[in-house]
């Protein structure tokens, strides 16, 4: 009954690591880098938003490698980080278009029109909140794996199409921006930002499988007559 | 310059703002379900 | 038996995703262009196919091109508005209600929303700027082009 003495869960390390990197990178994005050349202080949002991008787009995509895990191996674990990835992947998306609108509006002069990018990112958004609400009707936990992993699959479909959207249409969206198109005092808050969240989105996912496997055992311990009680993951 | 829409620091609030909060609010309701489940497995 | 039972939801799923995907995405890129350059405008429009004659069937499009220098004409109001839009080949004038954001300028990108009327005219209530993907400090001495002030917003 007692709670025993708890040492701190590794994963905080990265969640440490993370709240530090972005308090840099964002005092070198907000404070130190020059405003931008013709969108002025308002350019700054670039320094929260691509890094959002990146990593958000990369934890949708570890999503597909962890469904494609499970469906070769059919270890639970993959199942704990699959899920982890699909909700810190989902948070990161609408923080991702919401940072968008808000730039939009001064700079293009709207919140929303749909553009290729817009279009595509929306419907990457909506597709892992599928995802996510499948995941909710399913009890069997085995088969609600299965077919959350099915599912991820055909969602990251949607990733590379996201990311080249602005080669393939035309777009009001800008192109992809690269080292060469950026100016060298805005590199750093970037890449900064860039590890920042990386590293919290790498702390919440394992925090979100520690969830899984703690109701996993849950489930196994509990007695048959209670067990539904402990249904969802 | 007039009949322009302009936008500077306080778009920039917004954007950091809101993606910390939302960003925030998903860390402490996962840490909150943690604990609830922790605590239920050491009731039990 | 459950196994196969579940097969079969697992099947509909899956194509159910895979619908709603291919005919979001697969739309977007036959069907659906965001813009059309002032060329493709009055080629779709100058086509004696008799369509397109009646300027009431005319329906909204977007226009997209680059701000011809030197054709930015600023009415009376704050938001009476009209220039050119050129892809360099052929020019469309634009005439607008729209507030349009700080960075719209003389050689910027634009998209804008509206329908090309029976006088040639492109009339639009919507103006976007198309930044490009270029991040630039300002050079030495120059003021951003933005000053926070009392913004119209």
């Amino acid at each position: 009954m007692s709670a025993p003495q708890r040492r701190i869960a590794p994963e905080h390390w990265f969640g440490v690591a993370g709240l530090i990197l972005l308090a840099v990178g964002s005092y070198l994005g907000l404070v130190e880098a020059p405003p931008e050349r013709y969108m002025g202080e308002v350019g700054r949002i670039l320094y929260i938003h691509v890094p959002t991008a990146w990593i958000g787009l990369l934890a949708l995509t570890a999503a597909g490698v962890f469904a494609g895990l499970y469906l070769v191996q059919r270890r639970p674990r993959w199942d704990d980080l699959l899920t982890g990835c699909v909700e810190v992947g989902v948070i990161l998306t609408a923080m991702l278009l919401i940072q968008g609108s808000i730039w939009a509006r001064p700079t293009w002069g709207v919140f929303w029109t749909w553009d290729p990018r817009l279009t595509t990112a929306a419907i990457l958004l909506l597709s892992f909140i599928g995802v996510l609400a499948l995941r909710a009707f399913v009890e069997d936990p085995q088969r609600r794996a299965r077919w959350t992993a099915v599912a991820t699959l055909v969602a990251v479909l949607d990733i590379p199409i996201v990311y080249f959207s602005v080669k393939w249409w035309r777009t009001l969206h800008q192109d992809f921006s690269s080292p060469e198109t950026v100016a060298g005092a805005m590199h750093w808050p970037l890449r900064i930002n860039a590890f920042a969240l990386l590293a919290l989105a790498i702390w919440l996912i394992l925090r979100r499988a520690r969830l899984s496997r703690q109701r996993r055992s849950a489930r196994a311990t509990a007695p048959p007559a209670t067990s539904t009680l402990v249904a969802g993951d | 310059m007039d009949g322009m829409i302009q936008g500077g620091w306080e778009w920039v609030a917004a954007a950091w703002g809101i993606s910390l909060t939302v960003f925030a609010t998903y860390a402490v309701l996962l840490h909150l379900r943690i604990r609830h489940e922790r605590r239920r497995e050491e009731n039990r | 038996m459950k196994r196969s039972g579940s097969l079969y939801i697992l099947i509909a799923v899956v194509l159910a995703v895979g619908a709603i995907i291919f005919l979001a995405v697969g739309g977007l890129g036959d069907n659906l262009v965001y813009y059309w350059s002032p060329s493709e405008l009055r080629a779709h429009y100058d086509a004696p196919t008799g369509q397109n004659e009646d300027p009431l069937n005319r329906a909204v499009v977007r226009l997209g091109g680059e701000v011809k220098p030197g054709s930015i004409v600023r009415g009376d109001g704050a938001s009476d508005l009209s220039f050119v839009v050129t892809d360099g080949k052929q020019e469309v004038v634009v005439h607008s209600t729209a507030v349009p954001p700080q960075m719209f300028r003389e050689g910027i990108g634009v998209v804008v929303e509206g329908v090309l009327a029976s006088d040639g005219d492109f009339r639009s209530e919507r103006i976007m700027v198309k930044h490009d993907n270029e991040y630039k400090a300002p050079t030495n001495g120059e003021k951003p082009a933005y000053a926070p002030a009392n913004g119209t917003m």
